[in-house]
């Protein structure tokens, strides 16, 4: 494929203000060529909307699709209170964006009504759906199955869940000039060359395995018949002051996920929340009743070790061409893992994984990954993109 | 995946029945759509389908195309197929199919990776489960269906046994239940007073007499519609019987709820045409306003009072409750029971005397009997507190007819006397008397029976009467032949038409005690007019209420010959005129 024009771009920005930042970030991104997609990923110190009106108003008719976070992943450095541009364009690359609104009763409606750009794409040999989802609306196991039953197994999924750097009340999707909550936003992407996806998480199992005996969609209610926070806190021998303050609960569980026993691996549910007086535990995806679970922690080198795993995968995907960029979507909680200086050396190892080429992405509170089956929301997980 | 995986095999085939077992619902409409999901999601497949008799129950990531080529291959159910479905899926669908009953099929479809053992077992456990369910769920379906179609039927049958048939508005019973309840919920924290509204079609009767029953019935309707078009949603609006309708409004004053009401006449006397008749309805609105313990019979009633009252003055007004309305007619209620029991005993009601005398000459000319009521315990009641509950009940005919048939036994009875040998009878007659046919009937026995000449006897009627009554009536031929004269009471007062003094056997001018009491005014003017009008018709002019010799001078002098009042004799018992006779 030598001799294409197609290209990635990223940039970043900590610029005080929105109109620095979203010029800082885009003059990196695009170095002047024109995109065919730009997407944006902004702390949620910057406000989305203001965002949307000054990509609008820089890039006139050019898709923009982007969502809030709970820290932006780029190669550029910015990893904390910034905004990230990633921008594809060049000969070869077609693009579609939707946006579809949801309720607070869930995106599932949402994400179908924004996966029907898909249909709108011109088709080639390589297709791909990025979905960006309310982080905080519903179970968000129903945004991939809503763009699923769209879809189809025709077009891969990925994506993930917009953050609020964990202040957990509200997180907001862009597209166009729409910045909005309770909705899904979605690229569909045509390209003539691969498109790899890499998945990977790096937690291990604590104890032994126990069963959901009371669930409710997102909400645990009983696990072996006991109040699944108390299950929770004592196996992972919870300090007493986690015991007495719910507040501290979200920080706590961040890095003690839920795994549900699958065939022959384990599927990520990040525990979002607790209820301490009713003692159950609220997820951001559904843990199904009946479900067989493990309680799952990491550590730095097991978070790490997934990230060289997932920029091989997405590398292979590639059959043997060089990538030219990398979109990555990668877990709030897989970062809380990490050690002071890890975030730089989980970009590190990505950059030279991927040798080099641009990378943005953001921490999110849910991941989208479907590359055969129909299921694919993964939580405390890594999904990178790479293009070639 | 990575070798970080978690990738121990526990027995997760067991645990996946187990999960979709749970996401079988019996009260979730998306039971079996959810188990599909989830079995394809935990098998990693790409395609689900649950088909039954024909009908695809649940599908998972098939189009049109995938889904026909899937359902044609039902048949020979093959292991796998080709099933083109984009970039990703280029490898054979392999397929799974587990029966579901005789003539379903669960199918789980997955691209180039056939089902194991463990899995094949696992998708006809649930097959089996989801068959079971599926039962389970039509009998639920169809007991639903059959609960639902109970509840039309019974719902059907309440809104007939609470709804007017005709106009299809709550009855009386719904309203009152709903009333209640806002008279309840208005406590204690109300912002908002509960306010009654009594409609009253004006002359409805007379729709149905002129333009015959169908197109009263289209009348009532259209009225009943207009209201209900007009009621908002937190209002009530009911039809009680026959031409009356009420409206329940919440409103913070009782101006706001006079407003309503306003608005409401306006609405409902617009024109209406029906089957090709113009008609423009008036009614009458009674408005009364729910107090704290309230009932609502009570409220409707208050309501209707003021609506009563609206009709007495005039129709096709509003008129707002007033206690005192409630007053007058619990009196009027007492005054009516006490009348029954007093025509009952016969011996309450006796008339009074009062002279008519000849000014010129001092003597007593007749007599008029006026009628006294005397009660057992309240002595005395004046006819102004009996008369009209008489008159509304119809009881005035017997009382009129005894204080005939008294009067006429006494007057025959004093002409023995050779000083009172010409002396006359005059009798009031109310309206009602004068309209019932048996009025010539009863005069002429009243005369038989006295012996009093016809020709003695004044029937004494207002203006308004003769106006009215008489000249549809035709008894005033029988009453003229019987010899018997008239009298017109308080002349100039009503109509002063000078054609009925000459069509009917008027002998009489009756001259009101206003124009007396105010010969120095107006009197001046009037009584030497009727006086000459008198003359000139060769009738007799009688005064009322002469009370002083000024007056009595004063009428000489105008020509007026014969005058009663205070002057001359109040009213007296026969007894006590006997005795002064005698005296």
């Amino acid at each position: 494929m030598a001799g294409h024009d197609r290209w990635v771009g990223a940039g970043g920005s900590t610029a005080a203000t929105v109109e620095a930042a979203v010029e800082e970030a885009l003059r990196t991104a695009l170095a002047g060529r024109d995109a065919s997609l730009v997407v944006v990923f902004a702390s949620p110190a910057y406000p989305l909307d203001q965002v949307a009106t000054e990509l609008d108003g820089r890039l006139g008719g050019v898709p923009v699709l982007g969502c809030s976070t709970a820290g932006e992943v780029a190669t550029s450095g910015v990893s904390d209170s910034g905004l990230v541009v990633w921008a594809l364009g060049g000969e070869g690359f077609e693009v579609a964006t939707g946006l579809g609104e949801g309720s607070e009763e869930g995106l599932r409606s949402a994400a179908a009504d924004a996966a029907q750009c898909a249909h709108r794409v011109e088709s080639q040999a390589n297709e791909l759906l990025v979905l960006l989802a309310d982080g905080l609306c519903g179970n968000q196991v129903e945004v991939v199955r809503g763009a699923y039953s769209v879809v189809g197994a025709s077009v891969p999924l990925v994506g993930g869940s917009a953050g609020d750097d964990l202040a957990m009340e509200r997180t907001q999707v862009l597209s166009g000039t729409v910045a909005t909550s309770e909705a899904v936003v979605a690229a569909a992407i045509s390209s003539p060359a691969p498109i790899g996806i890499g998945v990977a998480h790096g937690w291990r199992e604590v104890g032994e395995p126990m069963l959901v005996t009371g669930s409710e969609e997102v909400e645990v209610g009983t696990i072996d018949d006991r109040p699944a926070l108390d299950v929770y806190l004592d196996a992972f021998g919870a300090p007493e002051a986690v015991r007495a303050d719910e507040a501290l609960f979200v920080d706590f569980a961040v890095t003690r996920p839920i795994g549900l026993v699958r065939r022959g691996r384990t599927e990520v549910r990040y525990v979002a929340g607790a209820d301490y007086e009713r003692r159950t535990l609220t997820c951001i995806a559904e843990v199904p009743q009946g479900a067989a679970i493990h309680l799952l922690e990491g550590d730095e080198a097991t978070v790490l070790d997934a990230t060289d795993a997932a920029c091989a995968a997405a590398i292979e995907g590639l059959d043997g061409q060089p990538p030219i960029g990398v979109l990555a979507f990668d877990c709030v909680a897989r970062r809380a893992v990490l050690a002071e200086g890890g975030v730089q050396q989980e970009l590190d190892r990505i950059s030279a994984a991927t040798g080099g080429v641009p990378v943005a992405g953001f921490y999110t509170y849910g991941e989208i990954a479907r590359t055969r089956g129909s299921g694919g929301f993964h939580n405390q997980t890594l999904v990178v993109v790479a293009f070639a | 995946m990575s070798g970080h995986d978690v990738d121990r095999h526990h027995a997760w085939a067991l645990h996946v029945l187990t999960e979709v077992l749970s996401s079988l619902s019996l009260t979730d409409d998306r039971s079996v759509d959810l188990a599909a999901e989830r079995v394809a999601e935990s098998l990693d497949a790409e395609v689900v389908l649950v088909v039954r008799s024909d009908t695809v129950l649940a599908s998972v990531g098939l189009d049109r195309a995938g889904l026909e080529v899937l359902l044609a291959a039902t048949g020979d159910r093959p292991a796998g197929v080709e099933l083109a479905v984009g970039p990703l899926a280029s490898d054979r669908l392999e397929l799974c199919w587990s029966p579901l009953e005789a003539d379903g099929v669960l199918l789980v479809g997955r691209f180039g990776e056939p089902f194991d053992l463990e899995e094949r077992s696992l998708l006809r456990s649930i097959g089996r489960a989801l068959a079971l369910s599926l039962v389970v769920l039509d009998a639920l379906a169809s007991e639903r269906q059959a609960r639902r179609e109970l509840d039309d039927a019974l719902s059907v049958a309440t809104h007939r046994a609470t709804h007017d048939p005709l106009t299809g508005l709550p009855s009386r019973e719904l309203l009152l239940e709903r009333l209640d309840r806002r008279l309840l919920a208005a406590e204690p924290e109300r912002r908002h007073q509960v306010f009654v509204l009594f409609i009253d079609v004006d002359r409805f009767k007379q729709v149905n007499d002129v333009h015959g029953h169908a197109i009263g019935d289209l009348y009532l309707s259209a009225i009943a519609a207009r209201l209900h078009e007009f009621a908002a949603t937190d209002e009530v609006c009911a039809r009680l019987a026959g031409d009356e309708f009420v409206l329940v409004t919440m409103r913070p004053s009782l101006e706001a709820a006079e407003q309503v009401a306003a608005d409401l006449l306006i609405r409902l006397v617009a024109p209406l045409e029906l089957d090709g008749h113009v008609l423009v309805p008036s009614v009458s609105i009674g408005l009364a306003q729910g107090d704290s313990g309230y009932e609502a019979e009570s409220l409707i009633d208050d309501a209707d009072l003021a609506m009563y009252r609206a009709k007495q003055e005039g129709r096709g007004r509003i008129v707002v409750f007033d206690p005192d309305l409630r007053r007058a007619t619990e009196r009027r209620a007492q005054v009516e029971a006490d009348l029954r029991q007093a025509v009952r005993t016969s011996t309450e009601f006796v008339p009074y005397y009062q002279p008519v005398v000849d000014m010129l000459t001092g003597q007593v000319v007749g007599f008029e009997a006026l009628v006294r009521w005397v009660h057992p315990e309240r002595g005395i009641v004046p006819p102004d507190e009996f008369i009209p509950a008489a008159e509304e009940t119809g009881l005035v005919v017997e009382i009129d007819a005894r204080m005939l048939r008294a009067a006429c036994a006494q007057i025959a009875e004093w002409r023995q006397r050779p000083e009172w040998e010409n002396l006359a009878l005059s009798v009031n007659t109310s309206a009602r008397s004068f309209a019932d046919p048996g009025l010539p009937a009863r005069v002429a026995e009243a005369l038989d029976l006295s012996g009093l000449p016809a020709s003695a006897l004044l029937l004494e009627l207002t203006e308004t009467v003769l106006m009215d009554e008489a000249r549809s009536s035709d008894h005033m031929r029988q009453l003229v032949e019987l010899g018997v004269s008239l009298a017109v009471d308080d002349f100039g007062t009503g109509f002063s038409s000078l054609r009925y003094l000459r069509e009917f056997p008027v002998a009489v001018l009756k001259v009101d005690r206003s124009f007396v009491d105010a010969l120095d005014g107006a009197g001046g003017v009037i009584v030497p007019t009727v006086v000459g009008l008198a003359d000139s018709l060769g009738l007799a002019v009688t005064a009322e209420g002469v009370e002083t010799e000024a007056q009595r001078d004063r009428l000489i002098e105008l020509g007026c010959v014969y005058a009663q009042g205070y002057l001359f004799g109040r009213p007296m018992a026969a007894d006590a005129v006997t005795e002064r006779l005698n005296a």
